[in-house]
């Protein structure tokens, strides 16, 4: 859900370097997010059962107090039950579990896109970020660092290291406080020789990239915070970026 | 799942495209409502494209014949077929295909600014049918219910609109106000028509997202709801009725063209 509130208060732009066609394929790629990535992130954060009991409870809970902790969540998840029951079909004509089977299908094929479009540039639109690069880095980061149990759609992110190496790229140019906390994390090591090349990119852009705006960041850090605060160092070192993702 | 659906899609590649193959849509003089009829003229203009025939048959009883409990459907050889996705897709087992020319880019740009129009038009038009309670009063609900009689139709029709009203309450549409309503349109076809530029269709030749992009925006504009002024936001972009202007003679030059 806050990956909704945050994709609301984007009404702002540092796009001023984008041309028209640009800007109207930052609005279609949100728009293909919104409909074939959001719904699987919101079933694997709040409907799979491991990820929910295990991670996304503790985690909502904690930030409010007692009584609320106990029916909050319970409310959040049933909140997204109900959007996702309309994300594909209606139920009398398809199961819940053909529901669940074409979101996911539609996720990995969404990422699939995105990893095509991005290509092997390092920003969506050439050598500067624009609000498409904040969006799908908003999405794609809780999905890629959070240690979830049910996995399926991060192993298949991890499979695609363009997209990886992006959301690296947008943390240490956004968010350089995190991306020097994450250093210690095991899946940030095998990035590390990567990394290095790029910072010296992110460096001389530094200046340019200020124009995004300050809001942003605001925004993104209160939602990135919250998640990567908490974080454990999970068992991610035995598997590591899998390319066995279901295709 | 995946292996029920390869096995029928080799099936339906093993047989040509049949002769009577037929789309069944709701009829188009008092009962089709905006939303429908969008969909229904997109598929018809997707076939057209693809220069297959089919006899257009007309029941109000449509919506339950559909396998996903949508229209328009196809029913060709022993398959059928509904929705848009779908039927794309099933049309290219059969070995017609309108994006195979695109590069992987392109057609992730298609298929953005496909879910752009799903996302944002058909969403607005279902909010003005059924969430605004002028127009679902005065036309929704009658034109919905029209075919049943008595206490049937009344029924009927408050199921559909409160089964829509919890979708939009879903995607967080229900709040909406006019106005952001109205901004939503814009800004989707400010982005199509940034898009298309001076162009005859998206990516050179006809795609399914002309279709698509087709079946809305005529349907938008030929439809006067009172209250929404959304035929001019969309003339406020010339090229974009031209592409309406342009489509509808090229692929529809004789046959009327339906409208709500």
């Amino acid at each position: 859900m806050e990956i909704i509130r945050f994709l609301r208060r984007m009404g702002y732009k540092p796009d001023s370097h984008l041309s028209a066609k640009q800007e109207a394929d930052v609005v279609a790629f949100s728009a293909l997010i919104e409909q074939m990535l959001l719904p699987a992130l919101l079933h694997t954060f709040w409907v799979d059962p491991q990820n929910y009991v295990e991670l996304i409870r503790p985690w909502y809970g904690a930030s409010m107090g007692f009584p609320y902790n106990l029916f909050l969540p319970y409310l959040n998840r049933r909140k997204v039950i109900s959007r996702l029951e309309f994300s594909v079909g209606r139920l009398p004509f398809i199961t819940i579990k053909e529901t669940e089977a074409q979101i996911y299908r539609n996720a990995r094929e969404c990422l699939n896109l995105l990893s095509h479009q991005l290509g092997k540039q390092d920003y969506y639109f050439g050598n500067l970020p624009s609000t498409l690069d904040a969006v799908v880095f908003a999405h794609l980061a809780p999905l890629l660092r959070a240690p979830l149990l049910g996995r399926t759609l991060q192993l298949h992110l991890k499979a695609l290291p363009n997209l990886c190496r992006h959301c690296s790229r947008m943390l240490d140019c956004c968010f350089p406080t995190l991306s020097a906390e994450g250093g210690s994390r095991p899946e940030r090591e095998q990035m590390d020789a990567n990394l290095q090349k790029l910072t010296e990119l992110v460096n001389k852009e530094s200046n340019l990239i200020e124009k995004m705006d300050g809001n942003l960041r605001a925004n993104s850090k209160s939602s990135g915070q919250g998640k990567s605060s908490q974080q454990v160092p999970p068992d991610i070192s035995t598997n590591g970026p899998t390319p066995t993702a279901g295709h | 799942m995946l292996s029920v659906e390869s096995l029928a899609s080799q099936m339906a590649a093993a047989e040509p495209w049949p002769e009577n193959a037929s789309l069944y849509q709701l009829p188009t003089d008092d009962q089709i409502l905006l939303s429908d009829a969008a969909s229904c003229l997109a598929v018809q203009t997707f076939l057209k494209m693809c220069n297959l025939p089919v006899l257009v048959v007309f029941r109000s009883s449509a919506e339950s014949m559909s396998p996903s409990g949508k229209v328009p459907f196809i029913h060709a050889g022993n398959h059928v077929v509904s929705e848009l996705g779908p039927i794309v897709q099933f049309v290219r087992a059969k070995g017609h295909s309108l994006s195979e020319s695109l590069n992987e880019q392109e057609k992730a740009e298609m298929k953005a600014y496909m879910e752009l129009v799903n996302n944002s038009l058909l969403t607005a038009e279902l909010y003005i049918l059924w969430c605004d309670k002028n127009v679902s009063s005065l036309i929704s609900r009658p034109r919905y219910g029209s075919p049943f009689p008595f206490p049937l139709d009344t029924i009927l029709a408050r199921q559909k609109q409160r089964e829509i009203v919890r979708r939009m309450k879903a995607v967080g549409w229900a709040e909406k106000t006019r106005e952001q309503v109205h901004d939503e349109v814009d800004q989707s076809c400010r982005a199509l028509s940034q898009r298309l530029g001076n162009h005859k269709y998206f990516f050179g030749s006809p795609t399914e997202l002309d279709a698509l992009v087709f079946g809305h925006l005529y349907s938008l504009l030929t439809t006067d709801i009172p209250g929404y002024s959304i035929p001019e936001i969309i003339r406020n972009y010339p090229n974009l009725t031209n592409f309406c202007k342009n489509i509808d003679t090229h692929f529809f030059l004789q046959s009327n063209t339906s409208k709500v």
